[in-house]
C-alpha cells in the first residue's frame, strides 16, 4: 500500500490521466447499462406492474399479446379469481388531441372487477368508471394532456376523456392507455363474442384448458415483445464489449508503467524486498486507480441521468450498476495479472548486470 | 568465522559454441571484520562474482556459504528473507526508488522489515556522517550524483546486514567524500565486525582493504 500510495502521489499526472481513461470507460459503460436498463423497463413496466406468473394467449398470436385474441367460446373453461387473474384487452393505439402532439400508445382494456383495475395506482384523477373514461402514462403530462382533456384513439369517432394519471405504465415502449374492455373491442372492431387478449394470472400454475389457448410464463411472453430480446442482446454486447476493452485497456498501461518500473523492482527484489510486497502493491494501486474511476464514473453517470430527466430512457438500477462496477473491477484485476507476473519474474541480478 | 566461503565456483553463460566462462574454479573467503577489494578489467566477471556472493544467482559448480549457510539449498522465498537480513547491497546511485523521498527509502525497509533496523537516532548520525541530512525529504532527482550514492551507501547498510557487498561505491564521489565512505566502510568491518567487499575500479578504497583481489578471464587471485 506504501509504495502504491506513494508512486500515484508522485506522479500525479501520469495516474490521474490513467484515473481520466478508467472513468471515461466507466461512464460509457454506465450510461449505456442505464440506457439497456430503461428500455427494458420500458418494454415491460406496466406488464411488470401486474405481477405475472403466467398469461393465457391465443396459440396463433406467435405469443404476442396485441395479436392475441380470445373468444367466450375458447375462454369459457377458463377460471378466473378476479383477486389473481384478470382478462386485459390490448391493441396498439394513436393517440390524438385538438392542439396536442400525436401520441402512439398501447390501449389495455381492463375489467374493473379484477384485481389489475383495483390495484391500477394513480398519481392523479380517478380510475376509469365508464367506457370511453380512460387512465393514461404520465408520459401524456410531459407531452401536454391534462385531466378531462378528450382524446382520439386510431379513427375511432367516439372521444375518450383523460380522467387519470398513472405512472410507469409502459409497454412495448409506448404509454399504456387504460380503458374499458368494451372500448378495446370497439376499438379492435370486435363484436362481444370476443372475450380478451389474455388472461393475465398469478398463479404459476393456471391452466388454459383449452386447445386453441396456451398458458406461458410472464417471461416468455417479455422475452418475444417486438425487439425486446434483440435490443438486450446489442446492449450486452457492446457493454461485455467494452468491458473487455477496458481490461486491455488497463493491462497494457500497467504492462507500460511495469516495464518503466522492471530496473527499480529488481533492485528492491536484491535488496530482499519480497515479490509479494511489489505484486500486492500493484493490484493495490490498480485497486485504487479502478475504483476512483468508477466512483467518479458512477457519479457522472447519476448526474447525466438527473439531467436528461425523461427526455432519455434511462435508469439506474442498484443491482445491475453494482454487478457492472464488480464487472469492470474483476476484469481490471485481471488486467493487472500481467504486470504481477511481470513483476514476478523479475531477476534481482539484473540489479548488478554482469 | 567465514561470512563468505566460495569453494571451486565457477559460472558460465550462454550454450554450446557461444558459451562464456566467466568464473572459473573461485576460491574465495572472507571473515568478519575484513574488507576486501575485487577489482579487474571490464568483463571480467566481477559483477557475477558479487551476485553469487550476494546469493541472487547459483553456479554452475562450486559450493557458496554465507554466514555458513548453503544458500543453493534456501528456496526463493527464503532467500529473499535471507538477503533482507544478511546481505546489505550498496549499489550505484540510480538504483534508489525515484518516486520515494531518501528518507521514505528507509520506511519502506521498515515495513517489510519491521525490527532489527537502524534506530532514528543512528540514521541520523550516518546521514549527518555522509553530508546527506538536509536532504531526507528530497526525492531522488532532486539529488546530485554523489548524494544519491551516499544516500544509497546508507540504504544498503540500513537493515545491519553481517555482509556488504558494494558495487562500484565510491563512482560519483569527490576525494573528500571517498575518504568518509571508506572509513565508514572500514569502520563498519572493524567496529561492528561486519564483512565487506568492494568490487570497484578505483585505487583510492585500495589503502582500507584486507585483502585485494584482482579477476582476470574468470580467474580470481590476491594481489
Amino acid at each position: 500500500m506504501f509504495l502504491a500510495l506513494k508512486e500515484i502521489k508522485h506522479y500525479k499526472l501520469r495516474y490521474g490521466l490513467i484515473v481520466t481513461m478508467i472513468v471515461l470507460i466507466s461512464y460509457l459503460i454506465f450510461i449505456l447499462t442505464s440506457l439497456a436498463v430503461g428500455l427494458s423497463t420500458q418494454n415491460t413496466k406496466a406488464i411488470d406492474s401486474w405481477k405475472p406468473q403466467r398469461i393465457v394467449l391465443n396459440k396463433d398470436s406467435n405469443i404476442n399479446i396485441s395479436r392475441s385474441v380470445i373468444t367466450k367460446e375458447q375462454g369459457k373453461n377458463l377460471k378466473i379469481n378476479p383477486k389473481q387473474d384478470a382478462y386485459v384487452g390490448n391493441a396498439p393505439v394513436v393517440s390524438s388531441a385538438k392542439d396536442r402532439s400525436r401520441v402512439s400508445a398501447q390501449f389495455v382494456g381492463l375489467d374493473p372487477h379484477q384485481y389489475i383495475y383495483q390495484n391500477l395506482k394513480l398519481t392523479s384523477g380517478h380510475k376509469a368508471q365508464k367506457n370511453h373514461q380512460v387512465v393514461v402514462d404520465t408520459q401524456f403530462q410531459q407531452n401536454g394532456y391534462h385531466l378531462g382533456d378528450k382524446i382520439k384513439l386510431n379513427s375511432d369517432n367516439h372521444s375518450y376523456e383523460i380522467v387519470g394519471f398513472t405512472k410507469n405504465a409502459k409497454l412495448s415502449i409506448a404509454p399504456v392507455v387504460y380503458g374499458s374492455m368494451d372500448d378495446w373491442r370497439q376499438l379492435h372492431n370486435l363484436t362481444s363474442d370476443f372475450l380478451c387478449s389474455a388472461v393475465i394470472s398469478k398463479n404459476a400454475d393456471y391452466k388454459a384448458h383449452n386447445s386453441d389457448l396456451h398458458a406461458y410464463s410472464a417471461k416468455k411472453v417479455i422475452d418475444e415483445l417486438p425487439g425486446y430480446q434483440a435490443q438486450n442482446s446489442i446492449f450486452t454486447f457492446m457493454i461485455a464489449f467494452l468491458m473487455i476493452i477496458s481490461l486491455i485497456v488497463i493491462a497494457v498501461f500497467l504492462y507500460i508503467l511495469t516495464m518503466q518500473k522492471l530496473e527499480n523492482y529488481a533492485v528492491l527484489r536484491a535488496q530482499g524486498i519480497p515479490a509479494g510486497v511489489l505484486v500486492r502493491a500493484t493490484l493495490f494501486q490498480t485497486f485504487i486507480l479502478v475504483i476512483s474511476g468508477i466512483v467518479i464514473g458512477v457519479v457522472l453517470t447519476l448526474l447525466t441521468t438527473m439531467a436528461l430527466g425523461n427526455s432519455v430512457p434511462v435508469a439506474c438500477d442498484p443491482l445491475i450498476m453494482s454487478t457492472t462496477v464488480i464487472g469492470l473491477l474483476v476484469t481490471s484485476m485481471l488486467g493487472a495479472l500481467i504486470p504481477s507476473i511481470m513483476i514476478l519474474k523479475v531477476d534481482p541480478a539484473d540489479a548488478i548486470g554482469g | 568465522m567465514d561470512a563468505i566461503k566460495l569453494t571451486n565456483v565457477s559460472k558460465s553463460f550462454g550454450q554450446a559454441d557461444n558459451r562464456f566462462q566467466v568464473l572459473d574454479n573461485i576460491n574465495f573467503t572472507s571473515k568478519r571484520g575484513e574488507v576486501n577489494i575485487i577489482t579487474g578489467p571490464s568483463g571480467s566477471g566481477k559483477s557475477t562474482l558479487l551476485t553469487i556472493m550476494g546469493a541472487l544467482r547459483d553456479p554452475d559448480e562450486g559450493t557458496v556459504l554465507l554466514e555458513n549457510e548453503k544458500v543453493a539449498n534456501l528456496s526463493a522465498k527464503a532467500r529473499d528473507q535471507f538477503r533482507l537480513n544478511q546481505i546489505g547491497f550498496i549499489l550505484q546511485a540510480h538504483t534508489l526508488v525515484p518516486y520515494l523521498t531518501v528518507r521514505d527509502q528507509f520506511v519502506l525497509v521498515d515495513k517489510v522489515r519491521p525490527e532489527g533496523n537502524m534506530s532514528a537516532a543512528e540514521l541520523q548520525n550516518l546521514t549527518d556522517r555522509l553530508g546527506v541530512s538536509r536532504v531526507v525529504d528530497h526525492f531522488p532527482n532532486e539529488l546530485s550524483g554523489g548524494q544519491s550514492q551516499r544516500v544509497a551507501i546508507i540504504r544498503g547498510i540500513y537493515t545491519k546486514p553481517n555482509i556488504i557487498l558494494a558495487d562500484e561505491p565510491t563512482a560519483s564521489l569527490d576525494e573528500q567524500r571517498v575518504t568518509e565512505v571508506c572509513q565508514l566502510l572500514s569502520d563498519l568491518a572493524k567496529k561492528e565486525n561486519k564483512t565487506v567487499v568492494v568490487v570497484t575500479h578505483d585505487e583510492r578504497v585500495n589503502q582500507y582493504a584486507d585483502h585485494i583481489y584482482e579477476l582476470v578471464d574468470g580467474h580470481l587471485s590476491e594481489k
